[in-house]
Formats: C-alpha cells, sequence, structure tokens
C-alpha cells in the first residue's frame, strides 16, 4: 500500500539459502470438511439461523441445555412467541430432515478442529451422543435478571418488571388490563443500578408510547441517558416525546422509590427544574439486566472461548468483530455476546450463514500443510504448543502435534515457546532471521568507530509495522540505524532471537508489540514481555545494561508514537556509550530500510 | 419553588399548548440548554431561563407558568428559536403563554397599566397641551392628544379582553 519504501536488504542471487526458501511453494492439499453445523439456543435468533443453513445445505444440530419453546417477549423473542418450538412444529419452513433438535442437552466433550468439531452430548435417560460438525454457532439466549432488588423493592401488580409488562399488553391479561384500571401515572425506570443498554430503551420507549396513547396517562421515563445511537432510536425517541412521554435525564442522581401498601412515591432532582420532584405512580416499570447466558463459562472453558469483562461470550477486544470470537469455526450471534435486539440477532445470523458456507462450502477445502513444520526428531510431547495456542489450532495425534491449517493464524507463538525449538513458521523461520540479522552488520571491528548507533527493532505486523510505515510516510526522522525486522506477532519473538540480534552487532534491540488487551493472538504481547523480562536479567548477568533491551507497546494508527519510541531508544543508547569514542547521536536519516521492502 | 409535586399538576397542560401555534413542538426538547445558553436575559439572571419555563410547561404546572415573571422579561430576540436543534419555536412560546396569562388574568400589573394607556390614549406616554406648547417653541408641528382609533380598534377587540382580575 506504500509502494516500495526503503531498500529491500536481500539481494538475489547471492545467498542460496534465501532464494531457496522464497521459491518453496507452500503445499497444498485437500480435506473433507463435514457440512453439519452446531447451533446452540432455542430462540428466534437460534431458530433463524438454523432455517437458512438448512436451507443453504447443511445439516444442522440444535441443542440447548433447556426445553425447545422460549418465553415469548423480551430479547429472545418476537411478538408472536416464535422459536424453535414453533418452528419445529410447522414442518414447511423446518426442512425437517436437515435438522435434529437434541434439547434439553448438555455438552460434555469438545474437542476438534474447524471442519471436524468432536461434540459429546448427553440428554436426560439417554446414552451419549456423538456428532462430528465443521462448525459451532453459539446463539442462546442470555439471562434477564429481576430488577426489584437493587431497588430496594418486591415485584407486585403495580411494580413490573419490563417484561412482565410487555407480556401483560401483549395478551391483555394478567395483572395489568389496560382498560379496566385507571392509570393517572406511569414510571418506567432504566438504568441508574446497571448501565442501560439501547436495546432494552428501545423496548420500554415502545411499551410507554402504548401506555400514553390514552389521553388521561401522564408517563414518565427516567434514565441516566437515552441512547439513541442505535437503529431508528432517534426517530423512536422523538415520537415517544411527541405522544407525551416526558423524558427525565438524570446524570448525576438516582431517583428515590419508596413503596408503601398501594403507593408508590418516585422522588428525584430534575437538573433542567434546578428543583426537587415529587409524583405518585399507578404503575412502575423496571428495567431487567442482560447477563450472560447460564452456561457460558461452562462452554467457554470447554471450548476455549475468550470471554468478555461482563461475561458474555466475547472477549472485549479490539480485533473481535460482531460475531468472531478468538476461533476459527465458531461464532456467536445475538445475545450470546452481549445485550442486544432480536432483529440484530437475525442479521447476525444472515452474517454467519454466510461464514458458515464460506467455511465449510460444499465440504472441501484446500489447505495449506507446511505452515507450521515441525522437527519430529526434536519434539518432546511436552504439550506446550497445544497449551499455549491461543486459537487453539494445536492438537496431538499418534504422538506427535498436528497443526490445524483452518484455524492457525501464523502467529507463531508456538513456534518461540518450544523449548526443543521444534516448531518453525514457513514464512518466518527463526533460520532465516538469524542469517538475515547476521548478514546485515557482522560483529564491530576498529573501523566502526564512529558508525551509527545499531538498534534492530521487532516490530509486530498487527501493529508497530503499520505506525512504523506510517512513520516513513510522514518522512519523520529516525534513528540512521534502525533496521526494522517484522514479525507476524510479538509472541514470536524468542529469547534465542533477541541474543542474536545481539550477537550480530546491535547496540540495542526493541520489541514493539500491540497493547496487551488488542493483542490479535490474545497472549502473545504479554508473552513477548515476559520474554523481554527475561533476557534483561541475563544481560545484567553477563555485564551489558538492561536498557538495551526494550519493549513497548504502541497501537497501529500510531506514527509519533513509534518516532518517538525509537528516538529515545537512540538516546538512550547514546547515553550509556557517553565516554566511549563512538558516534553518540547520528544526523537524521532519510529512507527506512525495511528487511522485507 | 423547592419541592414540586407531580401530583398537583395538570396532565394535559403540555397536550393544550401543544394545539396552539407556537407550542407544537414543546415536548421535543431533550434539555439541551442551548436555549439558555443564548438568552440574555439569563445572562443576567440564570433562574430565568427558557428551559425551566419548557420543562415546567411539560410537566404541567400551570399555576407556575402562567404566574412566572419570564415570560415578560423575553426580549423576543429570538436567539433561543434560531438555535434550538429540535426545532422548538421558544419564543413564540413565550408569547403563546403571554397570551394565555392574559386570557386568564394572570398578566402583571405593569403590564396591564400599560395596555390600559394605549386603550384611553392610544400611547404609552401620554400627551397634552403641555408638551405641545414646547413643540410650537420649537416650530415643531403639534400632535393629537388621543387617538381615536386605537380607541375604536380596542372596543372591537371586547371590553372582556382587557378586564383585569385583580387590579
Amino acid at each position: 500500500m506504500f509502494g516500495n519504501i526503503g531498500e529491500k536488504s536481500i539481494s538475489h542471487g547471492e545467498e542460496p539459502f534465501i532464494l531457496m526458501m522464497e521459491e518453496q511453494v507452500l503445499k497444498e492439499m485437500e480435506c473433507t470438511l463435514s457440512r453439519k453445523v452446531l447451533v446452540i439456543g432455542r430462540g428466534v435468533v437460534a431458530a433463524t439461523l438454523a432455517d437458512r443453513l438448512a436451507g443453504m445445505g447443511y445439516e444442522i444440530v440444535l441443542s440447548d441445555s433447556r426445553q425447545p419453546g422460549i418465553e415469548p417477549g423480551g430479547p429472545h423473542g418476537s411478538a408472536d412467541g416464535a422459536g424453535v418450538n414453533s418452528h419445529g412444529s410447522s414442518a414447511s419452513s423446518w426442512k425437517k430432515e436437515k435438522v435434529s433438535i437434541l434439547s434439553p442437552s448438555r455438552i460434555e466433550g469438545f474437542y476438534g478442529s474447524p471442519g471436524r468439531f468432536h461434540v459429546r452430548f448427553l440428554m436426560e435417560g439417554e446414552a451419549a451422543m456423538e456428532e462430528e460438525v465443521g462448525a459451532v454457532v453459539l446463539a442462546n439466549d442470555c439471562v434477564l435478571e429481576p430488577p426489584f432488588h437493587p431497588w430496594g423493592l418486591d415485584p407486585s401488580e403495580r411494580i413490573l418488571s419490563l417484561s412482565q409488562l410487555e407480556e401483560s399488553i401483549r395478551s391483555g391479561t394478567g395483572a395489568l388490563s389496560l382498560e379496566g384500571r385507571p392509570l393517572r401515572t406511569s414510571v418506567f425506570v432504566c438504568g441508574f443500578n446497571h448501565p442501560s443498554h439501547p436495546a432494552s430503551q428501545r423496548r420500554t420507549l415502545e411499551a410507554a408510547l402504548k401506555l400514553a396513547a390514552g389521553a388521561q396517562n401522564r408517563v414518565l421515563f427516567l434514565t441516566e441517558h437515552l441512547k439513541v445511537a442505535d437503529r431508528g432510536m432517534e426517530r423512536l425517541g422523538r415520537k415517544a416525546r411527541d405522544s407525551g412521554v416526558l423524558l427525565v435525564k438524570l446524570t448525576g442522581t438516582k431517583p428515590d422509590i419508596c413503596a408503601h401498601g398501594e403507593d408508590i412515591t418516585v422522588s428525584f432532582f430534575d437538573e433542567a427544574l434546578g428543583d426537587h420532584v415529587t409524583v405518585g405512580a399507578d404503575l412502575l416499570v423496571l428495567e431487567e439486566k442482560y447477563s450472560p447466558p447460564e452456561e457460558t463459562s461452562y462452554l467457554a472453558a470447554m471450548m476455549g472461548i475468550q470471554l468478555g469483562p461482563d461475561g458474555f461470550f466475547q472477549g472485549d477486544h479490539v480485533y473481535n468483530r460482531p460475531i468472531f470470537t478468538n476461533r476459527t469455526g465458531i461464532w456467536v450471534v445475538g445475545c450470546a455476546k452481549g445485550p442486544g435486539s432480536v432483529e440484530e440477532g437475525v442479521e447476525e445470523a444472515m452474517a454467519v450463514s454466510l461464514e458458515v458456507s464460506n467455511l465449510l462450502g460444499e465440504g472441501k477445502k484446500r489447505v495449506g500443510e507446511d505452515r507450521v513444520q515441525l522437527d519430529r526428531r526434536k519434539c518432546s510431547l511436552c504439550l506446550t504448543c497445544y497449551r499455549l495456542c491461543p486459537h487453539r489450532a494445536i492438537s496431538y495425534l499418534n504422538r506427535r502435534p498436528v497443526f490445524h491449517d483452518l484455524a492457525c493464524t501464523g502467529c507463531g507463538i508456538c513456534a518461540a515457546e518450544c523449548p526443543m525449538e521444534a516448531i518453525q513458521l514457513y514464512h518466518s523461520p527463526d533460520e532465516e532471521l538469524k542469517w538475515r540479522l547476521q548478514r546485515e552488520d557482522p560483529a564491530p571491528t576498529e573501523a566502526d568507530r564512529g558508525r551509527p548507533l545499531r538498534i534492530i527493532a521487532f516490530v509486530c505486523e498487527n501493529s508497530a509495522l503499520q505506525s512504523a510505515r506510517f512513520a516513513a510516510l510522514l518522512g519523520l526522522a529516525r534513528p540512521s540505524g534502525l533496521r526494522i525486522v517484522e514479525v507476524p506477532c510479538a509472541g514470536s519473538v524468542d529469547m534465542d532471537l533477541l541474543v542474536t540480534a545481539f550477537r550480530s552487532g546491535a547496540d540495542g534491540v526493541m520489541v514493539l508489540a500491540c497493547h496487551q488487551e488488542s493483542c490479535k493472538s490474545v497472549e502473545g504481547s504479554e508473552l513477548a514481555r515476559w520474554r523481554v523480562l527475561t533476557v534483561q536479567e541475563k544481560l545484567e548477568e553477563i555485564g551489558l545494561e538492561k536498557k538495551r533491551l526494550f519493549f513497548g507497546t504502541l497501537a497501529p494508527g500510531a506514527p509519533f508514537d513509534f518516532a518517538k519510541m525509537v528516538r529515545e531508544m537512540e538516546k538512550t543508547l547514546g547515553d550509556l556509550d557517553a565516554g566511549s569514542e563512538r558516534e553518540k547521536a547520528s544526523p537524521p536519516g532519510h529512507g527506512w530500510v525495511f528487511s522485507r521492502g | 419553588m423547592g419541592q414540586v409535586n407531580l401530583d398537583q399538576a395538570d396532565p394535559h397542560f403540555a397536550r393544550e399548548l401543544a394545539r396552539e401555534p407556537g407550542g407544537e413542538k414543546i415536548a421535543l426538547c431533550f434539555t439541551c440548554r442551548t436555549c439558555t445558553a443564548s438568552c440574555p436575559i439569563s445572562r443576567v439572571n440564570e433562574k430565568f431561563n427558557p428551559l425551566r419555563i419548557i420543562r415546567m410547561a411539560l410537566y404541567g404546572l400551570r399555576d407556575e407558568v402562567l404566574k412566572s415573571d419570564f415570560i415578560w422579561l423575553c426580549s423576543n430576540c429570538y436567539a433561543c428559536q434560531e438555535r434550538c436543534p429540535q426545532g422548538v419555536s421558544v419564543a413564540e412560546f413565550m408569547n403563546l403563554l403571554r397570551n394565555l396569562a392574559v386570557r386568564e388574568g394572570q398578566a402583571p400589573s405593569g403590564i396591564r397599566a400599560q395596555m390600559e394607556l394605549i386603550k384611553g390614549q392610544g400611547r404609552i406616554y401620554p400627551l397634552d397641551d403641555f408638551d405641545n406648547k414646547k413643540r410650537a417653541k420649537l416650530d415643531l408641528p403639534s400632535l393629537p392628544t388621543s387617538c381615536r382609533v386605537v380607541k375604536v380598534l380596542f372596543a372591537e377587540e371586547g371590553e372582556s379582553q382587557m378586564s383585569p382580575g385583580v387590579e
């Protein structure tokens, strides 16, 4: 994208070793993938997804820990209470022979790789079942926590949760009959005890609208902020306010709600008015908090899925696009990954169906055989690579590790951690890197006096490399002795490589990684930092200064950060060399040298 | 005001105002305070601001709104209306409230006094022969001391419009 910035540091025709590596074509072979898809869930989203995939020609296994059939309304169901249950009963839309429903069932075992996952189910009163599936989609329903306790209230005929009100409106019966009971004042409360979500505010506004339609009613909607940055919310907010719903924004305080017998009193400080306001409510409706599905941590542990800080099925991660998890072949849609509306979940189901067909296709796929190379003679079956792989792309078969191409992202963590150095990344083997480093500048001699400080920076492709390229484009000043070595992940830089860099004559070595919480390989950045700390201690032991080895993290679009880091490194090294006859600060160089151009 | 109890308020007031010209969009107000920030009266005294009036109207605090001084202090500069992101006709709303206040006999005494003068003399500042003598000394033409036309206008409006509830 930036064109040819800087010179390529490899010249062709000189070193047969490199030429050989570049000419080698990755071997490919065809493998068979299962065209069965496991969908976990039982609500509208799961049913829609199963429908869609079945229509595309895949077989579906639907599993959920609860009976099929769902509570209508809320974030799980649609207005008519549709879900797996109702879908299952209408054969025409269901293509029954393609879909098997295993509910209630529990997943007892899970292993394998994308295209060939093995799942073991346990159903009540039956023997365990095993299935081989090509892909998994987590479409479980989240849990709505009853809102009463956080407010110190008990549910009653007049104090309802949002779901209860929705049910009441839909069925026209139950605790609330809008015709029979005079409703002078209704108060809706969203948030305060937990952050309110647009999906739930939408439901609240829609319910409030229905109540405001009666001319006799006053409807108040108390919340911290009306979150209109969601589809249709701006319009819905206006419509609600136009219909008489009074929005009260309380950004600094909480409303005070007291219930004594039949009387409910709500008081709050209206910031616009600058006064305290009290109102007696005939109906109080409280928003529920969206919580992760019950079996989330259990499934996540079994499948190796990263959980987010709120416990839902998706790490809080820059690289996590909406429906993806950290594992290829396993996706998450709807409320399983966080609060959301049914409409969004259904859209995500459509998107996932495309991803599934991308992966599984017709059931055959060409995969690269040698992306990760293993030297079997060196492998000691320690299982380190298997344990560390963030994408669970390594399994063991016939007493040797197997690397699954579909799941492997080429991060190189396994290669770096292997204590026997039995694993090499095809595209970036240690041999090549070491050779390149040593070729650059052999060990310094008398003639090197006065040459600029040589800094070797291992830059992560996902962040530091982008920033470096950006810095080059901007023409930022850089140390003239800087050499940049791209690596697929900072986690692929092993300690051996760091030492080699020093042995090749570097005055300083840098490892520049992604921020820890943004690492595409989950643990790569942290592992790199740990290794740097270890090597720093070793350096001290042999009499070299710790500061010669630097670890830093940065974002992909941070050219100024990058330039600052490398300049400061040069300064640090210059200070360390103060008093020697080495040239301390070199004039800024032009043109950046990238080892791969 | 201190404590406001909505149970005493009139829940239909907002809808009633929405039906009048100038009050159509007040329910859209989302309390951004742009109007208050633009108001030259608010700059002098923060307690007088358009947002508060609108808020009180939406809550249905009819008496407080119609008795309020602010609606009369409004200078009709229209800065609030120009800038309101929701298209609320803030300045016209103030005028609407003024009309409502007069209709219900809530106008402040100063305003009523002015209206009496206009009705009687055709002017807020009454002219008499003394003023005309001074004008003659400066070679200025004299002016009529009363204006019949205005009297007729007010007579046609209906005396009830002008009758104060409390003198």
